[in-house]
């Protein structure tokens, strides 16, 4: 969006030259877009609909987070289901135990699970790419076990039960009242990763991926910066699994699976790291496919009943995979570049080159 | 005028026949099915689902069992049993009008659980590892649970197989308390049994050890086994699936345990999923001796279910596929079309609703399942479906029923209602 100027159009300030939207028809045309995003799914959509895009936005928060971490400081990690799972379940006790008000439990969820991201991401010091990828694996066990073993706090394997979210006057225990949290909660984080990334943390951050070495010889604090991008990134998660919780209104530690983690990574992957476009592409992607693929099954098994379910249902593991390899294979920098290309052409056009 | 006739009547009968039918056009009604076929629990679910789709198209085919003035429709998605696939599917379902809803996991009720109270459409569901299922808590508030299982919490299964067990003991004269552990998958579905069963074993007469934990992704169970031996556990509980308890069969045999009932001996018995023909071709000629708790009748019984289960696969799919959770399907069938069927007959076709199936489920008593489980009863706060198990064991290759047994219907604390069964802290 940065780069998005008509001909013609200089910046004649700092501020200009710094704003994310630099003309007035791209603060209308956002303006526009934040108010169909808010209000017209839940005018237009049943709660089917309104529920995979709540999912789908859980999702970008969760994958925000992990491209911070990933995408902009080079750190890998598998722990963000478990990350999610931490603040699920300090924001039921919170608002359940101790009624606290659900934005201030939403905060104190990221929060907790920003402190066990943070100790994490201790090992980021001493090991990197695959080695640091299994500690986080490691997190993940250690987090679902003592989820499972928490006692009271957790439910153990009963797990517990979470109430409704409330904002104030609003108890969001509807779909569409859910949604409109959910998109403002997304363009909010969004709105920080977004402007983070044009920070000194930022640029850091994005020395420290590439090249620590470099990085640290002009000066930047390699181990603060990655513990940094471990804290933002399990905040993201732990919002995301708070909102995951209050939103199922009851958690259990397989809600929590290691696979999703994996997914995460990879979709993350297809919507191009390094953007925070990309967790968006990626996210929508994801829970599309995901629907498509389940409404398709039961058809196609029952236009060709010779086959087992279980073909068609592989079919959509199958997806995941091929769209990964794929996009690895013909877009390694993910939809988001595939969308700059586009956005570029079309303001070339007719006279592209 | 002998050449307008028949044109006369063909048109009086194409005027009329649409009439006609509209006037009998069964209500359609939707059974919605979360099929959990691929993921973790797959194998189960493709048995289950086979036994749920063949009940309901006997039902409805030749005049079997038809429900007059209804039409019913099965609608399923795979969800994979990821937490996150039922809630969409849920409120597919939901918008799609679905009466009745069949999951096949603890999984999805933890998810639905709430969900499925708040919006008050029932489920029938065999996730007993989801006790609020059966003891909801806050019931003057919410209401009562809205899942109907298809059996008994998962401590009954083991309190069953234990008193069978300890009646084996005690007949055999031995001296003092048997030693009773659990050796189970680190799970919610795993440690389902742990923790209530272990309170009511130990005020039944048994010595509890620690129970044994494992990891998922366990191929080895070695250091559990060393200490059972240590400890001289006579009785060894898992619940798990069919794999993990061949593991523990033949881990056992590698050291030499002596399978039987009795000091110095241990007994292995796995819970309701290690009831099926894949744990004798897992484990083999190790299997011999060993026990499993379920309430589904073997294959080779002369039970009506078994019957019609051979004749309708054979029909329907050219082969018999014996497993064990095809009962389960079925028995998820044959429930859900006696509920819709007694609500038809009881509020009229056009009236079968969420509400009214629910109140049908909750007077449902004795309901004969062919053999395939008990007879099932429900109450307005009871969704255990039956009291009694079945002890099956493994002799000369293949599974043979032991006993029948009556479990204590061991209860949650967390229970408000009164219903009957054991308490901890009762004796």
């Amino acid at each position: 969006m940065a780069t998005a100027r008509p001909c013609g159009v200089y910046s004649v300030r700092y501020a200009q030259e710094v704003a994310v939207l630099r003309t007035r028809w791209q603060r209308v045309g956002f303006a526009a877009l934040l108010v169909a995003v808010l209000a017209g799914p839940p005018l237009a959509f049943g709660s089917h609909l309104l529920s995979v895009l709540i999912l789908s936005g859980i999702t970008i928060v969760v994958m925000q987070g992990l491209n911070l971490l990933l995408g902009y400081c080079g750190q890998i990690s598998l722990g963000q289901a478990a990350f999610m799972a931490v603040g699920a379940y300090t924001s039921a006790n919170l608002v359940d135990r101790l009624a606290l008000p659900f934005p201030l439990a939403l905060l104190a969820a990221g929060l907790a699970a920003s402190l066990i991201g943070l100790l994490v991401g201790l090992p980021a010091l001493r090991v990197k790419g695959f080695y640091l990828a299994v500690t986080t694996l490691a997190a993940h066990s250690i987090i679902i076990w003592a989820a499972l073993h928490g006692g009271n706090l957790t439910g153990t394997i009963y797990g517990l039960p979470v109430p409704p979210a409330s904002v104030g006057p609003w108890t969001l225990d509807t779909d569409a009242r859910y949604y409109v949290f959910t998109a403002i909660v997304v363009v909010l984080l969004t709105w920080f990763a977004k402007n983070l990334e044009r920070t000194h943390a930022g640029r850091a951050l994005v020395a420290v991926r590439d090249n620590d070495i470099a990085a640290e010889t002009m000066g930047v604090n390699v181990f603060a910066y990655k513990l940094l991008a471990f804290f933002l990134c399990s905040f993201y998660a732990g919002v995301g699994g708070a909102m995951w919780a209050h939103y199922s209104r009851s958690i259990h530690p397989d809600q929590f699976p290691f696979i999703d983690s994996v997914w995460y990574l990879g979709f993350l992957v297809v919507g191009g790291m390094g953007s925070v476009l990309g967790p968006v592409f990626g996210s929508l992607l994801w829970r599309g496919l995901r629907e498509v693929v389940a409404a398709l099954v039961p058809m196609a098994a029952a236009a060709m009943p010779g086959f087992a379910g279980t073909l068609y249902s592989g079919l959509s593991l199958m997806l995941f995979a091929l769209v990964i390899m794929a996009s690895l294979i013909l877009e390694p920098r993910g939809l988001n570049h595939r969308w700059q290309l586009l956005k570029a052409s079309w303001r070339l056009w007719p006279f592209s080159h | 005028m002998k050449r307008r006739i028949p044109g006369l009547l063909l048109a009086v009968l194409l005027t009329a026949a649409p009439t006609a039918a509209s006037a009998q056009k069964p209500t359609e009604v939707t059974i919605a099915h979360f099929a959990d076929l691929t993921g973790p629990i797959a194998t189960s679910a493709v048995a289950i689902d086979r036994g749920l789709r063949d009940y309901l198209r006997w039902a409805q085919e030749d005049g079997n069992d038809p429900i007059p003035g209804l039409k019913v429709n099965l609608v399923w998605e795979d969800t994979a049993y990821s937490a996150d696939r039922y809630v969409p599917t849920y409120k597919k379902f939901k918008d799609g009008g679905a009466v009745l809803l069949v999951n096949e996991s603890s999984t999805a009720n933890s998810v639905l659980g709430e969900l499925v109270r708040a919006d008050r459409v029932p489920v029938i569901s065999p996730g007993t590892g989801y006790i609020p299922g059966f003891f909801p808590r806050e019931i003057a508030r919410k209401g009562p649970s809205y899942i109907f299982f298809d059996r008994p919490p998962y401590p009954d299964f083991f309190a069953a197989v234990a008193t069978h067990f300890l009646g084996q003991w005690k007949a055999g004269g031995f001296p003092g308390k048997p030693k009773a552990m659990f050796i189970t998958w680190d799970t919610p579905y795993g440690r389902g049994p742990v923790e209530l069963g272990t309170l009511w074993a130990q005020s039944a007469g048994f010595e509890m050890l620690p129970a044994q934990l494992f990891p998922s992704g366990t191929i080895d169970l070695t250091q559990q086994l060393l200490k059972a031996q240590e400890l001289g556990a006579n009785l060894i509980y898992m619940n798990s699936v069919e794999g993990h308890f061949a593991m523990l069969i033949k881990g056992a045999r590698r050291f030499s345990m002596p399978f039987g009932v009795g000091p110095g001996k241990v007994l292995l018995v796995g819970g309701s999923e290690s009831h099926n023909d894949d744990l004798l071709r897992l484990a083999g000629e190790a299997a011999e001796g060993v026990w499993a708790v379920s309430s589904y009748p073997n294959w080779d019984e002369d039970v009506k279910a078994v019957k019609w289960a051979k004749e309708v696969q054979t029909k329907y799919h050219g082969k018999v596929d014996a497993r064990g959770n095809y009962f389960m399907g079925f028995t998820f069938g044959r429930v859900a079309w006696e509920a819709l069927k007694q609500t038809a007959k009881k509020y009229g076709p056009d009236k079968v609703t969420r509400e009214n199936i629910t109140r049908t489920l909750t007077e449902i008593r004795n309901l004969d399942m062919w053999g395939a489980a008990p007879p099932f009863s429900y109450g307005p706060n009871e969704r255990r479906p039956f009291r009694t198990m079945l002890v099956h064991a493994v002799k000369g290759g293949r599974w043979v029923r032991l006993a029948t047994v009556e479990t204590p219907w061991i209860t949650a604390p967390t229970e408000e209602t009164g219903l009957p069964g054991w308490r901890p802290g009762q004796k």
